[in-house]
């Protein structure tokens, strides 16, 4: 007998209404349609953008399948009500604008961007069930993504992973080109899910490496080329605890880490419920919103369409710039990194041992152990442009950014537990919580923006737009010009000045315009 | 439960039944359980009892039918207030039993549509459903088929106070049969039935009952007071104004803006976007150019004018004495009951 799916359906009214009272034109039609079940009468409506399909997926979710009542991602379009609480002063905000549990809202984010995702937080918390809806969405049965789910053991082999040659083929094949592989079905679905994969031993871990970062798989010299799929992998432990170190080019193959927050034991009685009823939520997903491939494909190009403002896009670069630098890792300018040290094996603290003078507790850069990867910072602006889009934007707004930096940057810029910033005991918390610690970071950030007038005057996106028109029929005066002012840009900053990451990062720019100039007159003169 | 139909679907369905209890008490915690059955021993047990003695095939769905309907009402609190409970009671037990025919033709579009439709109107006024009600009742005798009946319906809510269906619904009335059009406005055979829904179409404050009153009255009349203050549950944050174009009255108030439906059926205030109220604005006669207020019957309470807008035989007027929108008749109307 099929499940009765009365309350399975979706509301027809927009989750996302916009705050101007811009009203649908008037239609007669409305009259017969309301509160009560509307799959019975015509269905002449248009069906919803995908925007539109993607929310509704998630207040389904939010609303019926994963009890996640922590609304940490905040919107408001006035200032929130605000409460003090406890010792410790922590804000309670009540937000004014429609806000989102991170732990729904950024898997579903990852299947619209065909991105990877991994959970992370201790058992029973909802994290393989999360990951199982997402699977539901992508249009496959519970059946199919259980059978397909991967789960991490610390005896798991690479064939277990990928697949096995033929037996036939291997007693007689020629050559290595001749055996035929049975590839795991995983390999071609749209949504893969890799349970506790902390648990997988290293070199099976390797072969999991090149089918995340690469989308293919490699078997006694056999590939199996892999279609985009949105990844989902849990972990009850990010920090090293599971039966192996992650290797950390697949964690940094990971795009976002969410945490499962603890169950709100005032939602018992929907537990009770499930229980009494022998109802699951992933049998009751609603066919409205479960996605085609070729839905998935159109979505995960709207999402690429999204802008990104300038003035956003600098807030992004001038955040990002102040972690790498590091002044006593080398003599030699460029080489000024907190990689380099890393490389070579110096410990931070010898480094910061040397520091004189630098204000460590307002350099943003003190306050972690490494710089941001490039594909952190695509993950972030790919995430930033789909949580613009979820909320039926067509350009990414500052809180978007704020709102899903934490959860990119989670497992991939580490804190520098030892900093003056973490000494202060108003700080003392963000050891721990490192979604307000990079949340923190980045308004702090944010805040010096404003202060140094970003905004309203930088000298060097103005040299490097001037860069960009091109130099085809500069004339090697002109060039002689901005050579000049390149100089005295570089001057300027480095008179008198405390060296910080930002000021570091547009130097180095200044010296690769100035660089390209240089060459651009040679060529002219030759 | 008398009756036997509904008594044997409930026998044979009994596990799919239960299952759609369970999976609706699993979506909606406020579902209760004596509600339920109050509604399938005072709604659809009165219904089937018209279907008694038939076949199977004739009575399952209309019994499926209504059992997922009652379901959504327990689910969406319907069955926890007593008012909403009686109009159900009249709509199971009376309206449907009389249109058994239609609703065996679609029962699941009857119900639901039937329900959306008396939310609609119950959400507007309480009283519009049973003045719905009352005008459907003058037809349930001659409907053929269902598209009559959603057809009809529409009039019948313009009729009951949804002034924003008024050209839907005249568009309707032409396109009926006549008998059953004459029904509905209470026609006599008498009046021509095409050139009374010209007049209807072109005089807003006309109806039969007015039509028929030969008393010529030329004075504007009050005919309205529509909206009320936020504090007092209405949706006017502050003292309106009132513009008119596009042959539509327009009202702000705050940063908020509506368009305004009236008629001789009653009005209504559709929210609009603000912007579009902004074409219209410089439309608005601003400088109390409605002389005759003195000799409205009706304003004495008025004694100063905030904005005022005109159409052909229409004057909308606000003031700062009060948050209602006031709406006056100006044509040579007929003096009437009606409106």
């Amino acid at each position: 007998m099929s499940k009765f799916d009365l309350f399975s359906r979706l509301s027809a009214s927009p989750t996302k209404p916009k705050s101007t009272h811009k009203t649908k034109s008037f239609d007669v039609a409305d009259l017969y349609e309301g509160p009560f079940d509307s799959a019975a009468a015509d269905n002449t409506s248009q069906a919803p953008g995908l925007d539109e399909k993607l929310r509704q997926a998630y207040f389904w979710i939010a609303n019926n399948a994963i009890i996640s009542p922590h609304y940490d991602i905040e919107y408001n379009d006035k200032p929130p009500q605000q409460f003090r609480t406890g010792d410790s002063n922590s804000a309670l905000n009540l937000p004014t604008e429609q806000s989102y549990s991170s732990f729904t809202l950024l898997p579903l984010l990852t299947f619209a961007t065909q991105s990877k995702c991994l959970f992370i937080g201790g058992p029973g918390r909802g994290k393989t069930a999360s990951a199982l809806l997402m699977g539901i969405l992508g249009g496959y049965t519970t059946n199919e993504v259980r059978r397909a789910m991967q789960h991490g053991h610390p005896q798991m082999t690479v064939a277990d992973l990928l697949g096995n040659p033929l037996p036939a083929d291997l007693a007689s094949a020629q050559s290595v080109e001749d055996i035929r592989i049975s590839w795991r079905k995983w390999l071609g679905m749209r949504v893969r899910i890799i349970d506790e994969y902390n648990r997988i031993p290293t070199r099976t871990q390797s072969a999991l490496l090149t089918v995340m970062g690469d989308n293919y798989a490699e078997l006694y010299n056999q590939i199996y080329e892999c279609p985009a799929a949105a990844w989902y992998l849990t972990a009850n432990d990010d920090e090293g605890g599971g039966t192996y170190q992650v290797i950390e080019a697949l964690k940094d193959r990971i795009d976002i880490v969410v945490q499962a927050l603890s169950f709100n034991p005032r939602f018992l009685s929907q537990l009770l419920l499930r229980i009494e009823e022998g109802v699951k939520p992933e049998d009751l997903v609603p066919a409205q919103i479960i996605f085609s491939e070729s839905e998935i494909d159109d979505m995960a190009s709207a999402i690429r369409n999204v802008d990104v403002p300038d003035g956003i896009r600098r807030r992004i670069e001038f955040f990002s710039s102040h972690f790498e630098f590091s002044e006593y890792s080398a003599a030699q300018f460029e080489y000024k990194t907190k990689d380099t040290s890393r490389l070579s094996g110096v410990k931070s603290h010898i480094l910061a041992s040397l520091d004189n003078g630098r204000d460590r507790l307002k350099d943003l850069g003190c306050q972690t152990l490494n710089g941001i990867s490039v594909r952190s910072l695509m993950s972030l602006l790919q995430y930033a442009k789909a949580l613009a889009w979820f909320r039926g934007n067509d350009s990414v707004e500052l809180d978007d950014l704020r709102q899903v930096l934490p959860f990119v940057f989670h497992s991939r810029l580490f804190a520098d537990v030892n900093a003056p910033f973490f000494e202060l005991p108003e700080n003392a918390f963000y050891r721990s919580d490192k979604i307000g610690w990079l949340r923190h970071l980045f308004d702090t950030s944010c805040m010096e923006f404003d202060r140094l007038g970003l905004d309203n005057k930088d000298p060097v996106a103005e040299l490097s737009a001037e860069f960009e028109v091109g130099l085809d029929d500069l004339s090697a005066k002109q060039a002689h010009k901005r050579l000049h002012r390149i100089e005295s840009e570089i001057a300027r900053m480095v008179e008198g000045k405390k060296m910080y990451g930002h000021i570091y990062e547009d130097i180095v720019k200044l010296k690769y315009l100035h660089q390209r100039y240089t060459n651009y007159l040679k060529w002219l003169e030759s | 439960m008398k009756s036997a139909a509904l008594k044997h679907y409930l026998k044979v369905e009994r596990d799919y039944c239960n299952q759609m209890v369970a999976s609706v008490r699993h979506q909606s915690q406020s579902l209760d359980a004596a509600e339920f059955s109050w509604f399938l021993s005072d709604c659809l047990d009165p219904l089937m009892t018209a279907l008694d003695g038939r076949s199977n095939q004739e009575t399952f769905p209309v019994a499926l039918a209504g059992f997922k309907h009652g379901l959504e009402l327990a689910a969406l609190n319907w069955l926890k207030n007593d008012a909403k409970k009686e109009l159900l009671q009249q709509l199971w037990s009376g309206h449907y039993r009389e249109i058994i025919a239609i609703v065996q033709q679609e029962p699941a579009k009857t119900f639901t549509q039937t329900g959306n439709l008396l939310s609609h109107l119950n959400a507007l006024d309480p009283g519009y459903p049973q003045e719905w009600l009352a005008l459907m009742s003058r037809v349930t005798g001659v409907l053929e088929d269902h598209a009559q009946l959603t057809q009809t319906g529409l009039v019948c809510a313009w009729m009951a106070g949804l002034a924003h269906y008024r050209e839907s619904a005249l568009r309707q009335l032409a396109t009926l049969p006549e008998t059953l059009a004459r029904k509905v406005l209470v026609l006599p055979d008498a009046r021509d039935l095409k050139q009374y829904l010209g007049e209807l179409t072109s005089n807003r404050w006309l109806t039969v009952q007015s039509a028929a009153d030969d008393n010529p009255v030329s004075t504007h009349r009050l005919k309205a007071r529509v909206g009320s203050c936020t504090l007092l549950g209405g949706d006017l944050p502050a003292p309106p104004e009132v513009f008119a174009g596009d042959g539509q009255f327009f009202v702000r108030s705050g940063d908020l803006a509506w368009q305004l439906y009236v008629d001789a059926y009653g009005s209504s205030l559709l929210p609009c976007d603000p912007n579009d109220l902004k074409r219209h604005m410089s439309t608005n006669d601003q400088a109390r150019k409605f002389s005759g207020l003195s000799q409205v019957p009706g304003l004495q309470d008025i004694s100063d004018i905030a904005s005022t807008a005109r159409l052909a035989d229409t004057v909308a007027l606000t003031s700062a004495e009060t948050f209602a929108i006031i709406v006056l008749s100006a044509v040579n109307t007929q003096s009437s009951g009606a409106g």
